[in-house]
């Protein structure tokens, strides 16, 4: 028998059942054109033979999750993606048996955790797996010679993903899990200490803006207790993090620390805003007794930046996109 | 063959000594599901429920390897991994096949009670539904938060903005090149701009029309 085109080495081959088709058909047929209908069915079949794959090895999906899912998604982009939960979008690219590239559309160039390249068969009763990449760039075409096999892949996936905490997709009551409401971590003191810390010491706080969102993380910071290596003690605090948009597109932030479970923040208790490349733009510090340091800011949809809090040896770091 | 199994053999040993959801019994299965794939010895069929039942069978084979989770656990003592796979094939293509029989004798009875003309199995496979009007929908929706949309613009760039870009990229789409040759602006500044202030509000207006497939 003579080398298969359908089965490069290291690629594994996906059944498609009649469901994965009549689900894919019923995308297709939703689409006004038939090239939209065309392209949603490729796609959904795609994200089917990945989505059996990662369900075969028990990793977890969201198929409704998914951007793709979504009939809307389909019609305004070219899209094939699959949420993987904690980790982010999976892009799930089809492609025709003779193709030796796969075409990346600009629209899926960003907010994905990579790229699996699906080769489809004709007859749409079968998908093969052929390798992944984690980024594209702004390529618009990748030779299928430049894939990482599916053994990087399943590495690839259990590395640590840097969560990416997205503040805009806030403002359509879209959350990341850890990501909690103000009244979930705060007792009703801190809530409303929080509240009226919003204005400095000489203006009174201003009315909470119209469309502000408040969401509340808890962070743990582990401190070694000096000369001892083995007693080490827990302190928690919570990151109040307030969104209010201006009229002219920018968001004000502003970035709160809170103790938990302690009337006080320890001394010395670092609020830190970083750059992506990790320079520090602003720092503030909490003095003895202090119960809250803020900082705020104002951005612009898309704009990234990270927040650091730190004390002694101990920090935690979360990425945001405005 | 012999050689195979052997291998195989091996190869399930190495597998199932790491934990479920461990990045090696993952490599592991891959690497199996590669070598049975690439082996053909796994049973074919041309029936038209066959990817279904196969499907099954992988998943079968990968929950029930090691240790049983929806069945029982593969006993190499007992047969060659490929012949136990297979014999859990034919099982469910011949229940895939008794279904299909099954809900063949239903139509058929249904149909013939309910019209004269008989029953014709090429027409009762289900006409394709009406696509619903969806990209009127969504100009309706753009028209009605056109003032919205205009405001959310590319930094120093009015004309540039999310309701203009959502109306080009629509069907029939303009080609990211030619937006971005016609607006001086890069691809990826234009795709970007879609990706983070279009698509989620598109596919929120999505979510709230219903348009949300169940599973």
């Amino acid at each position: 028998m003579m080398q298969s085109i359908d089965s490069p080495l290291g690629s594994i081959a996906i059944p498609l059942t009649q469901t994965n088709r009549q689900m894919a058909e019923r995308f297709a047929s939703q689409q006004p054109t038939p090239e939209k209908a065309a392209q949603a069915h490729r796609n959904l079949l795609a994200v089917l033979a990945v989505n059996t794959y990662l369900e075969m090895l028990g990793i977890a999906t969201n198929l409704q999750g998914s951007y793709s899912w979504n009939p809307i998604g389909q019609l305004a982009a070219d899209i094939a993606d699959l949420k993987l939960p904690g980790k982010g979008h999976l892009e799930c690219r089809p492609i025709a048996p003779d193709e030796l590239h796969c075409s990346i559309p600009a629209e899926v160039w960003k907010d994905r955790i990579g790229y699996v390249v699906v080769r489809m068969a004709e007859t749409h009763r079968e998908a093969t797996l052929l390798g992944f990449v984690p980024t594209v760039g702004e390529r618009s075409r990748l030779p299928l010679s430049q894939l990482q096999s599916l053994d990087q892949f399943l590495e690839y996936l259990h590395q640590p993903f840097p969560v990416l905490t997205r503040l805009h997709q806030w403002f359509d009551q879209v959350f990341e899990i850890d990501w909690q409401a103000m009244e979930e971590v705060l007792t009703p003191t801190q809530t409303s200490l929080a509240l009226r810390f919003r204005g400095t010491s000489l203006e009174p706080a201003p009315e909470f803006p119209e469309g502000a969102i408040r969401r509340a993380r808890v962070f743990n910071l582990d401190i070694q207790l000096a000369g001892d290596l083995r007693d080490s003690t827990v302190h928690q605090v919570a990151l109040v993090v307030e969104l209010a948009p201006e009229p002219d597109g920018q968001i004000n932030i502003l970035l709160q620390v809170h103790p938990i479970a302690t009337p006080h923040l320890p001394p010395d208790l670092r609020l830190i805003i970083l750059n992506p490349a990790e320079q520090v733009l602003w720092e503030v510090k909490s003095r003895s007794s202090d119960n809250i340091i803020q900082w705020k800011l104002q951005g612009e949809s898309g704009e990234p930046f990270k927040v650091r809090i730190a004390l002694g040896d101990a920090s935690v770091t979360e990425q945001f996109v405005i | 063959m012999d050689e195979l199994n052997d291998r195989l053999y091996q190869l399930i040993l190495e597998t199932c000594v790491h934990p479920p959801g461990s990045l090696n019994r993952q490599k592991g299965l891959s690497q199996l599901i590669e070598l049975i794939q690439r082996s053909q010895k796994l049973w074919r069929d041309t029936i038209a429920d066959y990817e279904d039942a196969l499907q099954q069978t992988w998943l079968y084979f990968c929950r029930n390897l090691c240790e049983a989770t929806t069945g029982e656990a593969y006993d190499p003592a007992r047969a060659t991994v490929i012949t136990w796979m297979n014999s859990h094939l034919k099982w469910r293509l011949q229940d895939l096949r008794q279904q299909a029989m099954a809900s063949l004798t239903k139509k058929a009875f249904s149909e013939s009670s309910e019209s004269d003309e008989g029953f014709d199995l090429i027409g009762d496979l289900r006409a394709p539904p009406i696509p619903p009007p969806i990209l009127e929908e969504v100009l309706d929706w753009v028209e009605r938060e056109a003032s919205q949309l205009r405001r959310i613009h590319v930094r120093d760039r009015p004309d540039v903005n999310a309701q203009m870009l959502i109306l080009r990229r629509l069907p029939p789409a303009t080609s990211w090149d030619k937006l971005a040759a016609e607006f001086r602006v890069p691809v990826a500044t234009l795709s970007g701009f879609y990706q983070r202030e279009c698509l989620p509000r598109l596919l929120k207006f999505g979510k709230s029309q219903g348009y949300l497939e169940e599973r």
